[in-house]
């Protein structure tokens, strides 16, 4: 396809491709008529020999000169010359046109696609064009003649340009508008011998422009290669170096290693003999690839160069010089040691590491293991591992579901950190593990191998148990301490008016049975009595105030802060019991107030009786929601996928002593209730959608800190 | 030896149930004063008086143990009954450790009383002197 579009002249001047003719060649008519008139033949070799030596830049000028002169000699109007600028099919195309000073026919400005397409078809395919009258297209060529029209051209004769049958890399035409013209064939002939002489120019600047590019681009390599390029000579001096060469050999530029180097095997070589036994193996092998051998820098420095040499030799077979290049290893070199040496590194952090590092295979295969895996494992050693252990998952794992969904689920996210699960010894116990592991993947998204880091947790998982009994036992304790010191005080300030009512009670009783004179006292006595039943009185009030105000701490407080902090009390209950928590908590959840402890342990009971509830189920989610009940009410719900509460039992669930369970005395839900009542609140069983109760509280919404100190 | 005979010391800071069990023993025949610190019947009785003390554990300042450290190390050869509205398990070991005669918590009846200051009175008919 041609390309470009064909320049346009907005003066509408008479119309000369890159230069106006009148320029060039001044006041024709008059100058050229004195001129003896050259024969056809005469004029083609004139025009001929002044391409010969031709600049490249020149010649598209000398051709536009060579078209106005053969449209003078044989009486034609229009010269076209189309050319792709380098000769290769893909390139834009350029135009030059010769016309004659007065055709005031203004260029065309259109894409080259519409260029004469018919004609434009043909030659691209080494036909020659020859219409003595446009008209006399065919149908075909309906978009040519147009333009042929608009040029007022009547007939048109067209040459591929092409050298010794190659591809046709540009087109000439010759065309007249004042009168038809009848293409004979010795006009074609000639003519066609004019297109020769222009293709061959244009070749030659095609192919000189080409050669400078291309030497540009060998320049380029050279100049700016990465590796030395040098030439010696056999007696030892460098005729050649590139800048990369220079550098290599510590030297400020090539022209400072030629003039410095005359002597290669002691100036440069590390051992100076190497150069002769060097030399005679290019004698007798030719070209020497990767020859590794240690030179010497400017300042004496050795390096390691690889060289690739070949000898450049005379017609008679003598070695004129050495042409090569060479590459500096010592980075290479270097490079390897360093990997060595970081693989030594990795290895001894890998064998001395205290955490269990393994390489496995998606079905299971042990690739690798260090020896603190072994241990973890209960293993002699990693190769007592590597050797018992055919199946990770069904040896190694707890369980294999649970290996088969971790693969699963880190599918697309390649790594997990401190998953912490349990892992089988080779005694067959179990023993707690944090997890850290990644996932390598192929190109098809196949797992190739997976890195478990495991780190042995039985410690702190035992810390942990023990802490959270602690923490339970601590709660009891604690719990009974308050009660043993209320009823201890309580039972000193109310023993003390009773004593008192009870020896006044005595003393009047036996009064009662004495002489009257000694019944003055009795008044008194009954007064006594009064004060002191109603001191009494006032004690036990005292001690209900003191015990309120002791454990009721209102506070104003978000419940996901309250769920947060619960699900933290029973994090480790879930993870031993294999629960999966589902947190559903309302962002816009509003505060609510009161005893943050009290309303932390009814939260806490219903999770507990949730495990309970989940203890013997197959699937065991915990879901924590909280959420809005209208804007005065904020519910927080406890769900469990156990067996769910008949709808008969419902009404009974938080009555006094209501079990379900073996050893439970049924108060728990008692006092939730009483908690969550004691707070204007209200607790209840919910419908949930599939198996399992939703035991729910709600409480009152705070929005702001109102009212509250 | 009748109950007539018997003279009761009341140790005990709680003014109401000093007065009534004062006025309860009086009642009986039995003579009795009361006193609302330990300072106070110290100043009060000496230690070669006879009859019977009852003293409450929880008193300010000197509570019913220092009081019976007290008068052992005054020489008081009279029977301590020791009495408490709190009753504790610690209480009536420590006062029975204490040399205490018995133990007795609040509220307790005449009968109970009367028990205790009998014996007392069988065992130690005779005080040092």
């Amino acid at each position: 396809m041609w390309y470009g579009a064909p320049r346009m002249n907005p003066s509408r001047k008479p119309v000369a491709g890159f230069r106006a003719t009148k320029s060039e060649g001044g006041p024709r008519p008059a100058g050229r008529a004195k001129r003896p008139r050259p024969s056809f033949e005469e004029l083609i070799a004139r025009i001929a020999t002044r391409f010969i030596a031709l600049p490249g830049d020149r010649v598209d000028g000398e051709i536009l000169r060579a078209q106005q002169d053969v449209c003078e000699r044989l009486g034609l109007d229009i010269s076209w010359l189309w050319q792709r600028p380098s000769g290769r099919p893909d390139d834009r195309l350029s135009l030059q046109m010769y016309a004659p000073p007065d055709y005031g026919v203004p260029v065309l400005e259109m894409s080259a696609r519409d260029f004469f397409p018919w004609s434009m078809a043909k030659l691209t395919k080494g036909e020659t064009v020859i219409l003595s009258r446009v008209a006399d297209i065919p149908p075909e060529g309906a978009r040519d003649l147009e333009i042929f029209r608009h040029y007022r051209i009547r007939s048109s004769i067209r040459f591929p340009l092409a050298v010794g049958g190659g591809p046709v890399f540009g087109a000439v035409s010759f065309e007249t508008f004042r009168k038809p013209t009848a293409w004979t064939p010795a006009i074609t002939g000639r003519l066609g011998l004019v297109a020769q002489v222009f293709a061959s120019a244009l070749f030659r600047k095609h192919a000189e422009r080409e050669l400078r590019e291309n030497e540009a681009h060998y320049r380029a390599l050279y100049e700016d290669s990465l590796e030395g390029i040098f030439r010696t000579s056999p007696e030892g001096t460098v005729l050649f170096a590139n800048p990369a060469m220079a550098r290599m050999l510590g030297y400020d530029s090539p022209a400072e290693v030629k003039r410095s180097i005359t002597d290669l095997a002691n100036q440069i070589w590390a051992v100076p003999e190497e150069r002769a036994r060097f030399i005679q193996r290019i004698r007798e092998e030719g070209s020497i690839r990767a020859y590794e051998c240690r030179l010497r820098r400017k300042d004496g420095t050795p390096i390691w160069m690889s060289i690739n040499v070949r000898p450049v030799r005379d017609p008679d077979g003598r070695i004129v010089h050495f042409d090569g290049f060479v590459e500096d290893i010592d980075e290479r070199r270097r490079a390897v040691e360093a990997l060595r040496e970081s693989e030594s590194r990795y290895r001894g952090i890998f064998e001395g590491s205290l955490d269990g590092i393994y390489r496995v295979t998606p079905d299971g295969r042990l690739l690798t293991a260090n020896s603190a895996m072994a241990k973890i494992l209960g293993y002699d050693s990693a190769a007592d591992l590597l050797a018992s252990v055919t199946d990770v998952g069904a040896q190694v794992w707890e369980s294999q579901d649970e290996r088969a969904r971790l693969l699963r689920e880190l599918k697309g996210r390649g790594e997990v950190r401190g998953y912490e699960c349990r892992f089988r010894r080779k005694d067959g116990s179990l023993t707690w593990v944090s997890l850290t592991f990644r996932v390598f993947y192929g190109p098809g998204g196949q797992i190739v191998y997976s890195d478990g880091f495991a780190k042995d947790i039985n410690e702190r998982k035992r810390t942990e148990r023990e802490i959270a009994e602690l923490r339970l036992e601590l709660t009891h304790l604690s719990r009974i301490l308050t009660v043993n010191e209320i009823s201890s005080s309580l039972a000193h300030e109310i023993n003390q008016p009773l004593g008192a009512i009870l020896n006044n009670a005595e003393a009047a009783q036996i009064l009662l049975s004495q002489p009257p004179a000694r019944q003055r006292a009795l008044p008194e006595i009954v007064d006594d009595i009064i004060l002191d039943a109603r001191r009494a009185g006032d004690v036990i009030r005292k001690v209900r105030r003191v015990v309120k105000r002791g454990e009721a701490q209102v506070e104003q407080f978000g419940v996901n802060g309250l769920i947060d902090e619960t699900l933290a009390l029973v994090q480790n209950n879930l993870s031993l019991n294999n629960i999966a928590v589902r947190l559903d908590l309302a962002p816009d959840a509003a505060d609510i107030r009161g005893d943050r402890v009290r309303l932390q342990q009814v939260l806490l009971n219903l999770i507990t009786n949730a495990l309970e509830a989940m203890r013997e189920a197959p699937t065991r989610i915990l879901t924590l929601r909280s959420a809005m009940d209208g804007p005065d009410r904020v519910v927080v719900s406890v769900g469990d996928s156990g067996p769910g509460v008949a709808e008969s039992k419902r009404a009974m669930l938080f009555e006094p002593y209501y079990t379900t369970k073996k050893d439970g005395l049924g108060l728990g839900l008692a006092i939730c209730r009483s908690i969550v009542e004691e707070h204007g609140g209200r607790i209840y069983v919910s419908d949930q959608a599939g198996p399992g109760a939703t035991l729910s509280f709600s409480l009152k919404a705070w929005r702001d800190n109102e009212g509250l100190d | 030896m009748s109950d007539s005979d018997i003279r009761i010391w009341i140790v005990d800071d709680d003014l109401s149930f000093g007065k009534s069990l004062k006025r309860m023993l009086n009642a009986m025949g039995i003579v009795a004063e009361h006193f609302g610190s330990a300072r106070s019947f110290l100043d009060s009785v000496p230690a070669g008086e006879s009859g019977c003390a009852i003293v409450d554990v929880h008193m300010p300042a000197c509570d019913g143990f220092c009081l019976l450290d007290k008068m052992r190390e005054l020489r008081y050869a009279m029977p301590v009954i020791i009495v408490t509205g709190q009753p504790e398990g610690h209480t009536a070991d420590q006062a029975r450790q204490q040399g205490a005669l018995g133990y007795l918590s609040k509220p307790f009846t005449v009968e109970s009383l009367l028990e205790l200051v009998r014996t007392a009175d069988t065992k130690k008919a005779v005080p040092q002197t």
